[in-house]
């Protein structure tokens, strides 16, 4: 009985540090802001949803996965970007 | 009665208004191959993979990176140094390097970039333009750095379509064509392409594009050069990051080398000349196409389009607009699905008009043989 009762608590022990572990690598990281609210460097629940004003973005390196990812506020207005000046037209 | 008479007439009047403005609309004069909804098309119905790309790595220059430095043009040469070197001591699979290095600078700097280029340990592939005919004869800049530099070298052409009667509207589809007699005969993607032991043959020129993936992450894992250079508070594992990987190194400025693709309709969005790249080089690696009808086959579409059309337009009375909108409408659809689900590039536009001149050909052969 004895023995059955520690087999169940190691169980459960090593459960909940695995989930332990499991959540506390999986996270973001800001790698790039504009964002005074989220400064590069910081690191963020990978469940989390930052909250941005318009025109604010950050990208977020996922961890541990290594993946890229931008959340953005609501697109601001502004004004079109000048057309590229290289490399469409060879003639 | 006779009001209902009026009903009918208005009716009719706006009908044949409404259907004169979409006729307009739909059958202006072909600016290429395919129907003007073809961007939408390939924005909404191109591959969207899983996640992001697992072979390619991105890394921007921009005006953010250039802050410290007194000029934004050309990239400070120590900069991009010091970025080649770093990138290479991770050991990755290869390095395309997608800066332009066509005048000299500072020659301590242009030297430093040219050592890291020419010993690195990875691959490394310098994009590079046409060489200026030069009347003294005389080597360009670029292509004594390219000699010096001695490695592989690809063009960094993109391409659109051209028309003689229609100005281009600058939006790039194309992998650009070769130009004969220049040095550079490949793209930057297939010399990229080719240090992963393959050897590409473009089957088409359309560039078969990824949307972004379902997990919501970015087409290509892409840094900053003061993340790979530790010069911000991110403190990232970038040897893990960059190992192994096709590193692309090339700019992302407001003001140069941004372009319109078919990924920018709805938003205008312009995209980095690099960014155009990768999607090239990921097609190349996954073996990614879209093919177009061989002409013998396109000839014969067109052919039985016409054919049709004829037949059509001797059964037809004065339903010749329903006629003619509806074809147009079918014949979207069939690009539609075309692209869809077996990636070819349906001709619209030539099987349009064989199949418009076989109905006008059925009608008035109708009024002359009856």
């Amino acid at each position: 009985m004895r023995l059955r009762d520690l087999t169940c608590a190691g169980v459960a022990l090593a459960l909940s540090a695995f989930v332990a572990v499991s959540h506390a690598s999986a996270e973001m990281q800001v790698i790039e802001s504009n964002s005074a609210r989220y400064p590069v460097g910081a690191t963020l629940r990978d469940d989390a949803t930052p909250t941005l004003a318009a025109g604010e973005q950050i990208k977020v390196l996922l961890l541990p996965s290594n993946r890229t990812k931008v959340f953005s506020g609501a697109s601001k207005a502004s004004p079109g970007v000048p057309g590229g000046t290289r490399g469409v037209n060879k003639q | 009665m006779r009001r209902r008479m009026n009903w009918w007439a208005a009716a009719y009047v706006l009908f044949i208004a409404g259907a004169s403005l979409a006729l307009t609309v739909l059958l202006h004069f072909p600016h290429g191959p395919e129907h003007w909804s073809s961007d939408l098309r390939t924005a909404w119905l191109s591959q969207r993979p899983q996640t992001q790309h697992p072979r390619i790595v991105l890394i921007y220059v921009n005006e953010a990176t250039l802050e410290p430095y007194p000029y934004l043009s050309p990239t400070d040469r120590q900069l991009l140094a010091d970025l080649v070197r770093a990138v290479d001591a991770v050991g990755p699979k290869a390095i395309g390097f997608d800066f332009i290095i066509d005048r000299a600078t500072e020659p301590a700097k242009d030297q430093a970039l040219l050592e890291a280029v020419r010993t690195a340990r990875a691959p490394v592939v310098l994009g590079a333009l046409d060489e200026p005919i030069q009347a003294s004869g005389a080597k360009s800049f670029q292509a004594q750095f390219l000699e010096k530099a001695n490695r592989d070298i690809g063009h960094l052409y993109l391409d659109e379509r051209h028309n003689m009667l229609v100005i281009s509207d600058n939006v790039v589809r194309l992998m650009a064509n070769r130009t004969p007699g220049q040095p550079y005969q490949k793209s930057f993607a297939e010399v990229l392409t080719s240090k992963e032991g393959r050897h590409a043959e473009p089957r088409s020129r359309y560039i078969s594009w990824l949307l972004s993936p379902k997990d919501n992450t970015e087409t290509f894992l892409a840094l900053t050069a003061e993340i790979v250079l530790g010069r911000t508070a991110a403190r990232l594992p970038v040897p893990e990051l960059l190992r192994d990987k096709i590193v692309l190194i090339g700019g992302n400025f407001g003001d140069r080398d941004q372009h319109l693709t078919p990924l920018s309709v709805m938003s205008d969005k312009r995209f980095p000349g690099l960014f155009v790249h990768a999607q090239i080089l990921a097609q190349l690696l996954d073996n990614r196409w879209l093919v177009t009808l061989p002409w013998p086959l396109q000839l014969l579409v067109m052919v039985l389009g016409a054919t049709l059309g004829y037949w059509i337009g001797r059964l037809v009375g004065h339903n010749y607009l329903i006629i003619e909108l509806v074809s147009v409408g079918a014949l979207i659809l069939v690009g539609i699905v075309a692209f869809a689900y077996a990636s070819l590039i349906f001709p619209y536009t030539g099987v349009l008009l064989a199949w418009l001149a076989g109905i006008a050909g059925g009608r008035y052969s109708k009024r002359v043989y009856p």
